[in-house]
């Protein structure tokens, strides 16, 4: 007589494998930048950059929204983009390398699997579904953009606006910090933190220029010395 | 004493082990809807096409001083066009019961009536879940990544707002914790600026997940809100009306062979009913066709805070 042989059930097969469980607004996406959308980051200035690192973010596509048709169609959708400004990053373009095919997917207890990035990550702990995003890899994400060439840098009027909001809105804080008079620790640590942020986004944007040409100080000119006249 | 007739010693034969309530428990959806907020640009049934067109003019044209040589004429003024194009896609839902749990089924028990009856809320929250994931695609943007959101942010999105003329009322629609987020900063704040939360009056005017008002603009919160930055932040919004609008196609009668299931007046859902004989399966299946797009990027703006 043969043996019938079990497989081992593992958490990867057994039919209780690991599915998280229905989530609606985790779509298939795909990134896109866009030429005014930089933020400022101090990790990647201390890394020897300028610190400015292009806004990614997710175009959601799902039929219906934004011009994507039946079928996850994006023709329409990606005009409309254009038409924005905003520039596509393709997964499938080979200068991402080693971030190439940056969205994963998850099966799903439910009829849609979830959509990530290839940055995050999730654990069930009990029957919650918890997400982590790994930052450092999002940053060194950005910074390949422009150091691939895939998203050219900031434009030097963009830096500067970008630099000017931010001393605006920092003015507006002191301004209300002052005039609310008593503790107001949070806003005190927000002023802090952002002044320390404009310190380092103008100590990038100003290009260090070169050192003025020192002039021979003139000679001043011979005054006409009046005579002392002997009285 | 003896035989007493007792819950434990007779209640295993005499009475029954559970009774099945016939109240059923809902548990917590996020039902925010944003379709009462967005301006509808058309209906689509029985027009010829699944896209709708609509033209875009900037009448921002000034009058500028004539030559002044009385004689030169002017020359034309080129008129600022564009056009919002929205194509409807279809939305589905089915729920399908056998015929054993629908015949054991008592009244009051959640039978495919029951489900039919929610066909409705079901395109709802389709509804904000596509509008939520435009929020991303507006160009502006009030982004601090990993900071809680305070009235800071809040402020500088309607100061964007503002800057770029868009005409208000606002409104703004944050994920749950971006909302509690601000809720915790508005403590903080002092002087004329103030909280008006959701009376009973104001939401049964407002659709489902408003929250209330600050510095005049109308804030909804919804789970729908989609994350950013790797999951570090929420994608909320502020905008002004037409910064989004939408387009549905309404079925102008019953699909042919279909039982219609009655849905409530002016909803482009359309329902109906399938029997699959063998081995005995009846369905309900619920349809709308629609498309959510931005009307115009300049009157939103994106607000990136901690999620």
């Amino acid at each position: 007589m043969g043996s019938i042989r079990g497989r081992r059930t593992t958490a990867e097969t057994s039919s209780s494998a690991l599915q998280l469980p229905p989530i609606r607004n985790r779509f298939k996406f795909i990134f896109k930048v866009h030429p005014l959308r930089w933020t400022w980051d101090a990790d990647d200035a201390a890394e020897g950059n300028d610190g400015w690192l292009p806004e990614v973010s997710p175009f959601h596509i799902t039929p219906g929204s934004g011009g994507v048709g039946d079928g996850d169609v994006t023709d329409l959708a990606f005009v409309q983009l254009a038409r924005d400004g905003w520039q596509v990053i393709y997964p499938n373009d080979p200068k991402l390398g080693e971030y190439r095919e940056y969205v994963q997917d998850f099966p799903t207890r439910g009829r849609n699997k979830v959509n990530a990035s290839i940055f995050e990550s999730v654990r069930m702990v009990g029957n919650k579904a918890i997400w982590k995003g790994d930052q450092e890899a999002w940053r060194a994400f950005r910074r390949h953009l422009l150091d691939s060439g895939i998203v050219a840098p900031i434009d030097e009027a963009v830096r500067e606006s970008l630099t000017d909001d931010l001393a605006l809105r920092l003015d507006r804080m002191r301004e209300r910090l002052a005039s609310a008079g008593g503790n107001h620790p949070r806003l005190e640590r927000d002023i802090e933190r952002l002044s320390a942020m404009l310190d380092g986004m103008q100590g990038q944007a100003t290009e260090p220029k070169p050192a003025p040409k020192r002039r021979r100080k003139a000679a001043p000119k011979a005054e006409p010395v009046a005579e002392e006249v002997a009285t | 004493m003896a035989d007493e007739i007792t819950y434990t010693g007779y209640g295993a034969n005499l009475r029954a082990a559970e009774i099945f309530n016939r109240l059923i428990h809902e548990d917590l959806v996020d039902k925010t809807s944003l379709r009462d907020l967005l301006p509808k640009l058309g209906d689509l049934g029985g027009s010829g096409s699944d896209t709708l067109v609509t033209p875009r003019v900037a009448f921002d044209d000034a009058m500028a001083a004539a030559n002044t040589d009385e004689v030169t004429a002017a020359a034309n003024t080129a008129l600022g066009n564009n056009a919002i194009s929205l194509s409807v896609a279809q939305q589905i839902i089915q729920f399908e019961s056998s015929d054993k749990f629908a015949v054991t089924g008592a009244p009051g028990h959640l039978q495919l009536e029951v489900l039919a009856g929610r066909l409705v809320d079901a395109y709802l929250l389709r509804f904000t879940d596509q509008t939520c994931a435009l929020f991303p695609s507006f160009t502006a943007a009030v982004s601090d990544t990993g900071v809680d959101m305070t009235t800071d942010h809040f402020y500088d999105a309607i100061f964007a707002l503002e800057q770029a003329v868009v005409p208000g009322p606002f409104v703004s629609v944050l994920y749950t914790v971006q909302y509690t987020d601000l809720q915790n900063s508005i403590r903080g704040e002092g002087g004329p600026a103030q909280y008006l939360g959701a009376t009973q009056n104001q939401t049964l005017a407002k659709s489902p997940g408003y929250k209330g008002q600050f510095a005049g603009v109308e804030i909804f919160a919804s789970d729908s809100v989609t994350a950013v930055n790797a999951g570090a932040d929420s994608s909320g919004a502020m905008f002004g009306a037409g910064a989004l609008v939408y387009a549905e196609a309404s079925p102008s009668q019953a699909m042919p062979g279909a039982v219609p299931v009655p849905v409530p007046a002016g909803s482009p859902v359309y329902a109906e009913f399938d029997r699959t004989a063998n081995p005995g399966l009846s369905a309900v299946v619920g349809h709308a066709f629609n498309a959510v797009g931005i009307g115009e990027n300049a009157r939103g703006v994106e607000i990136i805070t901690d999620r």
